[in-house]
């Protein structure tokens, strides 16, 4: 049965090749449209911490004067030296992690040796249970070594490839920022996109090459920026040299809640904690706090950009189009065969018969036009990769992508062929027999 | 026209499809166009610059922390006007094309009727070492150089004279001479400045959708750079000397900057204006690439769609146009009928089609802040799937035309 379809149907492309041609080409540039952009936005949209994104949250609170000109009534997406600390030691049960990120001049000890910038991130240490970082070598550091200003550094492992060959480094020593710190830990490579605990330098991109304790960092003499300041008032600059300043946010803090209980209690103690600092006269703004997972949080702040959205809206359009197209086509190219079919039913074809026989049919040009628009899909996304834009070196071709795409293209032709099948089928032989 | 529309009611499945088709493609169309536009326009944008002359050096960080001295920098433009072929060199920051920073701010014109959003680059002899082309007024003196410093903005916060280029001296200035006239800068910046001269163009370094409408507007401020801790250079040679003084230019600045523990610094990027502006653009290229091979599938899927659809609705009436043949239509008749069978049936389709485009437009802005479609865009998808319909008709009509008058006796 389903040869005899099987054969019928290469019957019917070689007696209608250009239209069959036709019906393939659209199919493959549907799918190679519509593949490479959802491609980008499933490789942007997905969540960075799939294990416990829901577990870990960003908490807002509003410490800005009650009237500045032109602000959001969000709160700041970052805290105040003061709060930062303020929170960081008011929840001392929770995992939590201070941070903040820079640039550090950084040596080897070697005499001579080249100095060069490197991508830094302050925080404590309960960044790397958090977040799950994993290590090749050694191991992140102790809350003793966050409270004694430890000197202490945990690094990437490509800066460890590039200064030790990729040996194990752990009590090595280098000269950030003029100060020695001992090598701790060596981080494998660990890059989660988007980086989501700190989008203020955009959402995608490589991750932080040295890792070094929150307060140890705050205490080097340095002049990089403590991260990206946003002060208020009419001293924009307030923060460059002076982080603790009291009207600048730049920290970032994150916390582990593992319950909708801790959650609510937390969001509680925020209000709390807000109402506490309007009575000390620190706040104005009545409590204006957030408290997001990591999803929440990054559909608050569009990580996914827009030019991304409107792409996957435009190919998901002309995924419609082709399919809108099959829908036609395959109708033309059945009921023209009105003929061939009536003389089947004729001959005692059931209806049934006729409609498997389309329906196959449908599904043959889908998976012809699949197996044309893999070439296009990949494609695509080498164009998408030669955007210099931070995502698109996220956008990597699988080979379950290409199953994916073969799927999807013989998927939708079926699906696109039945209803023309069913008019096939419903042919009256009688009818058609009598014109012929 | 009356028969037609009775056809269209008779046959409703094949119009809907077809209308069904074009009202997609117009949609998605316009979407694209104003896309591509978007990431096309600072293409085509003329940058202002000299041709094959301007090497633009960026990057020279002092990682101590501490920021390049203004002897430092003069220095370092010593250097680099003493290489032979060397026309003009000037500081700046933040540079065309090079610069990984903005600086940007809207400008008022000073009687407070008009503000334009600008890039400000600042620099100690910009228009000559960029080779910019003044069109009104006059460059800088040497005496208006203002120390620029971190402490006043780079120069902002005092009463520096200012060049505007042409672009946004016409958006604060669109009924008066500019020369003479007073800007300021920003709301936070009290300081006026007086407009000296004008320049034909020069592309900002911070595109973006919001100011795409704004590539061409720059405000450029003389300032002389002190305790700044990366600094940029742009230097203008002779074309034929270009390579050479490419070569010597890394020589100039280690003299200028040498590297040790009180003055370490980045490893500076060295590049002729051509090939910074090309990769500078390079991601801009790629996603024009992408849109319109969005954009030409969506045409070629529609074509063939419509050529399909009519080709067989065409079929189907054979022994229709045989009677209206044997009736006394000539063929040209067979062949505008169809004609305008299409033409009506892409004008519903484009109608729907506009109409999904501004809805999907006012949806997308309300979700994710998306700029407004330009509704420039609808009459020009329009305008092409006319042009499409006609196209993708053309071939069925013709067939249609050569049937037979005869067909219409024959089959019964």
């Amino acid at each position: 049965m389903f040869g005899y379809a099987f054969k019928l149907a290469l019957r019917g492309f070689r007696r209608n090749t250009v239209l069959t041609a036709l019906m393939v080409l659209a199919v493959a540039l549907g799918i190679g449209v519509a593949m490479s952009m959802f491609t980008v936005l499933h490789n942007l949209d997905g969540n960075p911490l799939p294990q416990r994104g829901d577990e870990v949250l960003h908490p807002q609170i509003d410490p800005r004067p009650a009237d500045l000109p032109g602000a959001r009534r969000a709160p700041p997406d970052n805290l105040t030296y003061i709060d930062a600390l303020n929170l960081y030691h008011l929840d001392q049960a929770s995992r939590r992690a201070l941070m903040s990120a820079n640039w550090l001049p950084l040596r080897s000890t070697v005499a001579g040796s080249p100095l060069r910038m490197e991508t830094t991130r302050a925080t404590t240490h309960g960044f790397f249970p958090m977040f799950d970082v994993p290590f090749q070598y050694g191991a992140a550091w102790s809350a003793q070594d966050d409270t004694r200003r430890a000197q202490v550094v945990v690094i990437s492992q490509k800066l460890n490839d590039r200064l030790f060959g990729g040996a194990d480094s752990v009590g090595r020593e280098l000269i950030i920022a003029t100060k020695l710190f001992r090598i701790i830990g060596v981080i494998k490579s660990w890059n989660p996109q988007p980086h989501f605990w700190d989008l203020d330098d955009g959402a995608y991109g490589a991750a932080a090459q040295i890792y070094l304790p929150f307060f140890t960092w705050l205490e080097l003499p340095q002049d990089y920026g403590y991260g990206p300041m946003d002060c208020w008032g009419d001293n924009p600059g307030a923060g460059n040299h002076n982080p603790k300043a009291a009207q600048c946010t730049w920290a970032q803090y994150w916390v582990q809640l593992n319950t909708p209980a801790q959650v609510r209690a937390y969001r509680d103690l925020l209000v709390r904690y807000s109402q506490q600092q309007h009575a000390l006269g620190r706040f104005q703004r009545a409590p204006n706090v957030r408290l997001d997972d990591v999803m929440q949080w990054l559909n608050y702040k569009h990580v996914v950009p827009v030019i991304v959205r409107m792409q996957t809206w435009i190919a998901f359009g002309v995924f419609v189009i082709c399919l809108l197209n099959a829908v036609g086509l395959l109708l033309a190219k059945f009921l023209r065969r009105g003929g061939e079919i009536g003389v089947r039913r004729a001959l005692g074809a059931r209806k049934r018969d006729v409609f498997a026989q389309c329906v196959i049919e449908s599904a043959l040009i889908g998976l012809l036009g699949g197996i044309v628009g893999l070439p296009l899909v990949w494609l695509g996304l080498w164009l998408i990769r030669q955007q210099p834009v931070s995502y698109a070196a996220t956008v990597q071709v699988s080979p379950l992508l290409l199953v994916y795409a073969l799927l999807l293209a013989a998927v939708a032709t079926l699906l696109a062929g039945i209803w023309p099948a069913w008019r096939a089928a419903r042919i009256a032989p009688a009818l058609v027999v009598k014109s012929l | 026209m009356q028969p037609m529309l009775k056809t269209f009611r008779r046959h409703r499945l094949m119009p809907t499809l077809v209308v069904m088709q074009i009202a997609l493609a117009t949609a998605i169309l316009c979407n694209a166009l104003s896309l591509l536009q978007q990431r096309l326009a600072p293409l085509l944008v003329h940058d202002g610059v000299a041709a094959n002359q301007v090497i633009l050096i960026s990057h020279i960080y002092n990682t101590t922390g501490k920021g390049w001295s203004g002897a430092q920098i003069q220095t370092g433009y010593a250097e680099l006007r003493a290489i032979p072929g060397v026309i003009a060199v000037s500081a700046g920051s933040p540079l065309p094309m090079v610069s990984g920073w903005y600086d940007s701010d809207s400008i008022f014109s000073s009687n407070g009727k008009h503000k334009a959003n600008a890039a400000i680059y600042v620099g100690s002899n910009l228009v000559n070492a960029l080779g910019l082309k003044l069109v009104a007024g006059r460059n800088f003196s040497p005496s208006e150089l203002v120390d620029a410093t971190m402490q006043n903005e780079g120069g902002l916060n005092t009463d520096a004279p200012v060049i505007l280029t042409h672009a946004i001296a016409q958006r604060l200035f669109p009924d008066t001479n500019p020369l003479g006239q007073q800007v300021r800068v920003g709301s936070k910046h009290p300081s006026y400045h007086t407009v000296v001269g004008v320049v034909g163009h020069l592309l900002r370094n911070d595109l973006n959708s919001a100011n795409q409408p704004a590539v061409g507007n720059v405000l450029l401020v003389p300032g002389r750079f002190i305790d700044f801790p990366a600094i940029e250079y742009a230097v203008r040679a002779d074309p034929n000397a270009l390579p050479a003084v490419l070569k010597s230019i890394p020589v100039a600045l280690r003299r200028a900057f040498p590297s040790n523990d009180a003055t370490a610094h980045s490893r500076p990027r060295i590049a002729t204006f051509e090939a910074a502006r090309a990769a500078f653009f390079h991601g801009r290229r790629a996603a024009v690439w992408l849109l319109s091979s969005v954009t030409l599938v969506v045409l070629i899927v529609t074509l063939i769609g419509i050529m399909g659809l009519t080709g067989f609705w065409v079929q189907q009436r054979t022994r229709q146009i045989g009677v209206r043949r044997a009736l006394g239509a000539r063929r040209v008749d067979i062949l505008r009928y169809f004609q305008t069978e299409n033409l009506l049936l892409a004008t519903a389709g484009i109608a729907l089609g506009c109409a999904a485009a501004i809805g999907i437009n006012v949806w997308l802005m309300a979700h994710y802040a998306v700029p407004r479609l330009p509704i420039v865009y609808l009459p020009i998808g329009a305008v092409a799937l006319w042009l499409l319909g006609q196209l993708a008709v053309l071939g069925p009509a013709l067939r249609a035309a050569r049937v037979p008058p005869t067909t219409a006796m024959r089959a019964a």
